[in-house]
Order: C-alpha cells, then sequence, then structure tokens
C-alpha cells in the first residue's frame, strides 16, 4: 500500500472516469457462437485481423483473446484469460492492435507473466515503452557477423563451444541431464564478470516451484537486479504458454534496440511446441508429423531469427539466445529437437550416461558444436584451447577401446591419460562460472603437460592451488590476462613455472 | 460426401431470394438444414442474412431501452444510423430491457451502439480494476 501514492490512484481515478464517455460511433461487434479448451469461437467482426486482440464482453470484466484462425464463418480466438468467465451470446469488440507488453529498465528485477503483469507481488509495472509481442527479425542489413563473446563461465562451453552475442545456440539433452543448470550458470556468469548483459528468463510451462527456486537462487547471486523472468506454469492456459517466448523476445528487444546486451534463455521450446499443437488442434487445423501443425517450425524459426548481432548504424547492440529443447531417450532425431538444430547456430548436446559417470556439466564433445562463436571467442581462452574438442572426442572414443584390453601402445596410453585429466579438469560444480584468466590458466596447466603426473582424482585440488597462487602471486599478470587478449609470455612462463611448483605437491608417490 | 456449404453462401443465396420469391428460399434452405443437420445454424444464417442485407442496404436492427422510447428518439436514432451506414432503409424494432438500468442500446448487423448505463458501470468496474 505504501507503494502506491495516494495523489497518483486519485489522478488514475479521474482518468477511469473520464475514459467512461462513451463515443457515439458504431463499434463493430461479434458474439460467442461456442467456448470450450481455452478456444472461443466468434461469429462477426469480419474486419478483424490475424493476431489481432478481441475483448470479450463478461459479467466479471473485459477478457481478452486473440484471433488465430480467420474463417469464412467464423473466428476462432484463444483466450488469454480463463474460459469459464465466456458464454456464447456475449459480444466481442475489437481492440484494434495486436498484443504488446510493457518493456524498458522498469521490468530489471521483476517476474512477469506473458502479458507483463506481475506474479512477484510487487507494484504494478510502469514502463515506459510498450513492444510488440510479435514483430519482424531485423533485416540483413540491420546485422552485424557475430564478433563478442559471451562467456558462460563454463570452461568446457567457453573452451570448445564459444558463444558470441547475437548467437542462437540450442542446449539440448535428455530430463535431469542439467540444461537449465547451464543456463542460470550463464546467467550468473553476466553478474559476476560484470558484463552488463541483461538476463531475461523465459519459463514454459515450468513448475511454479521451480521457478521460486531459480528466483531465490539468482537473488542470492545478485543477478536478479540485471534479470527478467516471463514465468508461465503448466496451469496455464496453452495460449499464455504460447505468448511466453515472443513476450520475453519483445522484453529483450527492448534492451537490444538501446544499444545493450541481453541474453534469452527459452526453458524449454519443446513445451512450447506442445502448448502450440494444443492450440492448433482445437482451432481444427490439420494435424502433420507427431500431430504438429504444419508450421512449427516456422514457430521457432520467427522467434529465434530475432536474436541478432545488430550493425553499428543501428547502435550495436545483441540479443543472444539459449533456447533449451528436452530429448527423450537421447534421440534428438525427432521432430521438434531436428528443427530447432537446424534453426539454431550450434548446440551443446548433453548426455545422461556422462552426467551419472559424475561428468558435469555432462556435455557430449561429439555432437555438440558452436557454428558461429569461434569468431567470438575470447583470445585468451582460443590461444591455449585449440586441439580440446578433437583431443577429447579421440579420448572418449580411445577409452571407450581401451576397455576390451590393457595392451596399449605408449602414444595411446599418453592420450587416455591426458584425457582422463582433461575431463576432470572440465567437470565443474554449478553456480561457480570461472572468470577467462581462471579458464586460461587452468587449460594451460593441463594441455601443457603440467599436471601429466597428478593423480586424476587430485586434478581439481591441484587446479584450486594454482588458482589461488597465481591470484596471490601473478595477481597483476592475471588481471591482464582476464583482459581476453592472448597471454603474454610473461603470463604463460608465470603459469608454467606455477603449475609445475604445485604438480609436485600432488605427484603419485 | 457432399462438400459443406458455408453459413454465409446460404445467406448469400436466401438474401438474393428475399427479392423474388422469399417464401421458396426459405424453405428450401430449411429443407437443405434438416438434411444436413445443420439446424441449430438456423439463427447464425439469419444473422448473415441481416449483414448481407446491410452492405445492401437495408439495414435491419433492434433498440432496447428501459422505458418506451418517444417517436422523436426513435427517428432520430435511424437518423443516425442512415448517416453511419449510408443504408436506404432502416427498420428498427423495439424492445424493453431492465438490465440495461437506463439510457438505450442499438444492435445493428455486426455494429453496436450501447449508451446504458449497465455498459457504463461495466466500463467503471473494468476502469477500477485497471487503477
Amino acid at each position: 500500500m505504501s507503494d502506491i501514492s495516494m495523489t497518483e490512484l486519485s489522478k488514475e481515478l479521474r482518468q477511469a472516469i473520464t475514459n467512461l464517455e462513451i463515443s457515439g460511433d458504431l463499434n463493430e461487434v461479434g458474439v460467442v457462437v461456442r467456448v470450450g479448451d481455452g478456444v472461443a469461437w466468434i461469429h462477426g467482426l469480419r474486419q478483424a485481423g490475424f493476431s489481432e486482440v478481441l475483448e470479450i464482453q463478461t459479467d466479471a470484466g473485459v477478457v481478452e483473446a486473440f484471433a488465430l484462425s480467420l474463417l469464412e464463418d467464423e473466428i476462432g480466438a484463444v483466450l488469454l484469460g480463463s474460459d469459464s468467465l465466456v458464454k456464447a451470446g456475449q459480444s466481442v469488440s475489437r481492440k484494434g492492435s495486436v498484443l504488446e507488453i510493457p518493456v524498458g529498465p522498469e521490468m530489471l528485477g521483476r517476474v512477469v507473466n506473458p502479458l507483463g503483469q506481475p506474479l512477484d507481488g510487487g507494484p504494478a509495472i510502469k514502463a515506459s515503452a510498450r513492444g510488440l509481442v510479435e514483430r519482424e527479425a531485423p533485416g540483413v542489413m540491420d546485422r552485424k557477423s557475430v564478433h563478442e563473446p559471451l562467456m558462460t563461465g563454463i570452461m568446457s562451453i567457453d573452451a570448445m563451444f564459444p558463444i558470441g552475442r547475437g548467437q542462437r545456440e540450442l542446449i539440448i539433452g535428455d530430463r535431469q541431464t542439467g540444461k537449465t543448470a547451464i543456463a542460470i550458470d550463464t546467467m550468473i556468469n553476466q553478474a559476476k564478470q560484470n558484463t552488463g548483459v541483461i538476463n531475461v528468463y523465459v519459463a514454459i510451462g515450468q513448475k511454479l516451484s521451480k521457478i521460486a527456486r531459480l528466483v531465490d537462487r539468482l537473488k542470492q547471486e545478485g543477478v536478479m537486479d540485471q534479470t527478467v523472468v516471463v514465468a508461465t506454469s503448466p496451469s496455464d492456459p496453452a495460449s499464455l504458454l504460447y505468448l511466453a517466448p515472443y513476450a520475453g523476445t519483445a522484453i529483450g528487444e527492448y534492451f537490444r534496440d538501446n544499444s545493450q546486451h541481453a541474453l534469452m534463455i527459452y526453458d524449454d521450446l519443446t513445451k512450447h511446441a506442445v502448448a502450440y499443437r494444443q492450440m492448433s488442434l482445437l482451432l481444427r487445423r490439420p494435424p502433420g508429423r507427431e500431430a504438429y501443425p504444419g508450421d512449427v517450425f516456422y514457430l521457432h524459426s520467427r522467434l529465434l531469427e530475432r536474436s541478432a548481432k545488430l550493425s553499428d548504424d543501428k547502435g550495436a547492440g545483441s540479443l543472444t539466445a539459449l533456447p533449451i529443447i528436452e530429448t527423450q531417450a537421447g534421440d534428438i532425431s525427432a521432430y521438434i529437437p531436428t528443427n530447432v538444430i537446424s534453426i539454431t547456430d550450434g548446440q551443446i548436446f548433453l548426455e545422461t550416461d556422462l552426467f551419472h559417470q559424475g561428468i558435469r556439466p555432462a556435455i557430449s564433445a561429439g555432437l555438440s558444436v558452436s557454428r558461429v562463436g569461434g569468431a567470438a571467442q575470447t583470445a585468451a581462452v582460443k590461444s591455449v584451447s585449440g586441439n580440446l574438442k578433437l583431443g577429447l572426442s579421440q579420448f572418449r572414443e580411445l577409452a571407450s577401446f581401451a576397455q576390451f584390453g590393457s595392451d596399449l601402445d605408449e602414444a595411446t596410453k599418453s592420450q587416455i591419460e591426458r584425457g582422463q585429466r582433461l575431463t576432470e579438469l572440465l567437470k565443474q560444480p554449478q553456480y561457480q562460472p570461472l572468470s577467462v584468466w581462471q579458464q586460461a590458466a587452468s587449460i594451460l596447466a593441463v594441455t601443457g603437460g603440467h599436471f601429466d603426473d597428478v593423480a586424476v582424482d587430485k586434478i581439481k585440488p591441484a587446479q584450486q592451488d594454482l588458482l589461488d597462487k597465481l591470484w596471490s602471486d601473478e595477481k597483476k599478470l592475471m588481471t591482464e590476462l582476464d583482459m581476453g587478449a592472448k597471454p603474454s609470455d610473461d603470463a604463460r612462463s608465470a603459469i608454467t613455472r606455477i603449475a609445475e611448483s604445485v604438480a609436485k605437491d600432488y605427484e603419485d608417490r | 460426401m457432399s462438400r459443406r456449404i458455408s453459413r454465409r453462401r446460404l445467406a448469400e443465396y436466401v438474401a438474393d431470394g428475399l427479392d423474388k420469391d422469399h417464401g421458396q428460399s426459405i424453405n428450401q434452405l430449411a429443407a437443405y438444414l434438416v438434411e444436413t443437420r445443420r439446424t441449430k445454424e438456423a439463427s447464425l444464417i439469419v444473422r448473415d442474412v441481416e449483414d448481407i442485407l446491410a452492405e445492401r442496404g437495408t439495414v435491419i436492427g433492434s433498440v432496447s431501452s428501459v422505458n418506451t422510447l418517444s417517436n422523436s428518439i426513435l427517428s432520430s436514432i435511424e437518423k443516425f444510423i442512415v448517416s453511419q451506414t449510408k443504408a436506404d432503409r432502416v427498420l428498427l424494432k423495439t424492445a424493453i430491457d431492465e438490465e440495461l438500468i437506463g439510457g438505450f442500446r442499438v444492435r445493428l448487423p455486426g455494429y453496436e451502439i450501447d449508451q446504458s448505463i449497465k455498459k457504463r458501470l461495466t466500463n467503471l468496474r473494468a476502469g477500477l480494476k485497471q487503477v
């Protein structure tokens, strides 16, 4: 109550009363013919446009819907509120606009639904700007190639599958393989490294308890101030689940168009496709493969195309997307996964087996790829992680062969041993993203062979010791390295020297 | 199985027939609706016929109010409708609707003018909810 100024309330009330003046013009109206399952069929309103917002006059006030099926005899409109309020015979009018939501810096730190209404119990959002939920993606001339890094703080991603600002990188894997964890760590890293990137997390049909835990964690880590959460739960109507990623993108686009950088996380697009399938079937559109409608590819392509790196003329802002897709039993050749894989600029594939072996993040080096991020990789990390991906893929293949016999030549043995140490190094606990210098120094210590004599189970403590000593003894060099430039000779020799001395403490005795 | 004819098409057929022998076209429509088990759509087809007639210059509407409206008010409403729709002919039915509390409401094919107290109260409620 204290947040509401009485003067403001009185001003708004007066405005509301002024708005009561009914215009003497003819209003175009239709009538609800039937309603059910979140869809209202409307007779009349022949001038209504596709995706236009319609207002249904119910006894409890106006319920909004948007027109998705424009047929010869009637309009199929998906309700944005409860269908229990809507009855046959109620009159419907056109709002005259497509759906838009509040956008701008006022949204930061808030949890909202896809209509921009707060869900966090905070005051009403008074945003100065509004953004269209459905909007065209920037054209060819408005874009620039991806060239700035977006550090996730996860060593295996930043070293092997780097992500650039404006890139679309899919996170794909079975349930409980750590997909959301990667997204959360990436958001936390933006705050820890002070990158200035705004996070927009879109929860599509996620359990409210999970969203509450996520928001709590983001608050704990001090990330919430630069984050907007667009939340929908499984109990929300399919229309809200369908709108959520578009609404989130509208919020992110505000920052992109104002020369800032935003990171979109869509958790997850599988549920989004399912919500759209439900709507399409109820709107009686013909079902196709797996009962999805024919335009399910366009559903995601038009969404992800809005993520872009803008040209300097357009302010050089960027919108990076990390869509998440859940697979069934690791099947990445199913309909929705293949669609989204083909739309995005690469994917991070998480494997259940790796997860259960304790390799977390459970990233598959063989199936993951980043198609455009190489150009955006930080020079510091790039210079030390040259053959990391290839080496790790070869190691996993060799390791599976090595299970059948112990008669291996020296070269293979050393490759396996190096691979084991590398795998151990790339294990990273949740909520602990690493900075550029930490990643570069850790990778250099292992790929340079300085930890070859350290037992595999002691790699993590040795890494921690190395980082602690480097920070205490060579803070200046490491701060320079953290800027992202290629490590200087001094930095390399300092890392080598300290790595060798640390390794001695952990050598097998 | 024959192709389903849209309500709009059926309404156009009936509207065309009204100028000639309207009894025959209505009987034909009734027979068609019974045969195709679409009798529930009769009221919607009537609405469509009204829409088509309005497009052709004949507006059929209704005026609801709490009290009986005087002839002068009705004639003003008729003039207003003519000016807004460019209709050649306006046919208005009157009805008493106490739910309106006060004022009046005119319903035309596809359009509406609601000057009732009920509407104002609904708007007030919606406005206050927003505040």
